[in-house]
């Protein structure tokens, strides 16, 4: 196959302390809300839809049809659809990585896939994703697909097939310690046109 | 002395007419004697009822205890009050419904709880028992098929699921609910 391919795999936590999507999470309940929803009890499958969301302690996933599944041991694993023309959204607090700072991640894409077991999402289509400090971006990275992985706190982007596939990322320096002022997100260009398989 | 005669017979069968003539007219302002049921009213009420219902196999497919079962002919309708319907399906988990009166239709096809009525399920293997509360539910019995047209709340172990309306399949094991759905799923256990 021919396919032109973006790659990139970022290490938000590189060098620093290391960040965990908010801990608490995991014990939480999973609560849903939507319009209408088909629970299949044999299939493990249920088709909820009509403005849906998912929040399980600080996360929290928005979009108009979703896919929950429930694995034999419990864990369980979303898709979440948007509306045609719109984008499902997620968010998702992290445990604070120094004190007086509140870090946030949030993302859009036409379809979110999460999976609770090994704390893993997916942002497919239009894919955009962003980690904030108190409120204020310091990364931002979009594609056609973005893989966070909650546990390592790693994300890769992957520009998609075709030769429309293009990343695109921000990223900020990081601050060994208080000392370096706070300075605007350095902008990164885009990659060299990748190579041919 | 035949006059006097002639004059008595002529007295005596108009007195006749007379009291036939009343007779006849109060008979028919009289109501029928056969005074059919007050529309209504049930034909015969049995207390501390139980029924069970056999397939054509003869094995009990349910059973239907209540404190009270009217029966209306006008409508073959059964009404029944703290009725409690248990299924008895081998191999499958017992189904319980109970609610505070109940309409039982088309002898047995259909059947409408009202009042705090309560559906549960027993637990399979490794599963909490479920629950479904709610104020009104109809009933299929032969197709177990239980929908409910007002709120509902749906409980098993730790979760939670609520909404407007509700459509359950028994044998299928599909619940659909519509309007104002809401789930709260208990976590999932890591391994510490």
């Amino acid at each position: 196959m021919n396919r032109l391919r973006l790659l990139l795999v970022l290490a938000l936590a590189a060098g620093a302390l290391p960040v965990w999507a908010e801990r608490a999470d995991r014990d939480q309940p999973t609560v849903i809300e939507a319009d209408r929803g088909v629970f299949d009890e044999l299939k493990q499958i249920n088709v909820i839809s009509g403005r849906v969301t998912l929040t399980k302690g600080t996360l929290r996933i928005t979009g108009e049809k979703m896919e929950l599944r429930t694995a034999p041991d419990g864990f369980r694993s979303a898709l979440v659809s948007a509306a045609p023309q719109a984008l499902a959204t997620f968010r998702q607090r992290r445990d604070a990585p120094k004190p007086g700072v509140e870090e946030t991640i949030e993302g859009v894409a036409e379809r979110i896939e999460w999976d609770e077991r090994a704390d893993t999402f997916r942002f497919v289509n239009r894919a955009q994703f962003k980690r904030l400090e108190n409120g204020v971006v310091r990364d931002e990275v979009s594609g056609q697909i973005i893989s966070y992985d909650a546990a390592t706190s790693t994300y890769r982007v992957d520009g998609g097939d075709g030769g429309g596939g293009r990343v695109r990322a921000v990223i900020a320096p990081r601050e060994d310690a208080a000392k370096a002022p706070a300075s605007p997100p350095a902008p990164l260009r885009p990659s060299a046109e990748p190579a041919k398989k | 002395m035949l006059d006097r005669l002639t004059m008595l017979i002529a007295a005596l069968l108009l007195a006749a007419v007379t009291v036939t003539s009343y007779w006849y007219s109060r008979e028919m302002r009289r109501p029928v004697v056969r005074t059919p049921p007050t529309p209504g009213a049930p034909d015969f009420i049995v207390e501390r009822v139980s029924l069970t219902q056999f397939d054509d196999q003869g094995q009990a497919n349910y059973r239907l205890l209540a404190e009270e079962l009217s029966y209306f002919n006008e409508n073959d309708d059964v009404e029944l009050a703290r009725p409690l319907l248990v299924s008895l399906r081998p191999g499958e988990p017992q189904l319980k419904a109970s609610s505070k009166r109940a309409r039982v239709m088309h002898a047995g096809e259909k059947v409408l709880m009202e009042g705090d009525v309560l559906l549960q399920r027993e637990g399979r293997t490794g599963e909490p028992p479920l629950t479904v509360r709610t104020e009104r539910m109809t009933v299929i019995p032969d197709l177990e098929r239980f929908s409910s047209d007002v709120p509902v709340l749906i409980e098993q172990g730790a979760s939670r699921l609520s909404g407007d309306t509700m459509e359950y399949d028994n044998l299928t094991r599909v619940l659909g609910i519509a309007g104002r759905l809401r789930g709260e799923l208990a976590p999932a256990r890591r391994a510490p």
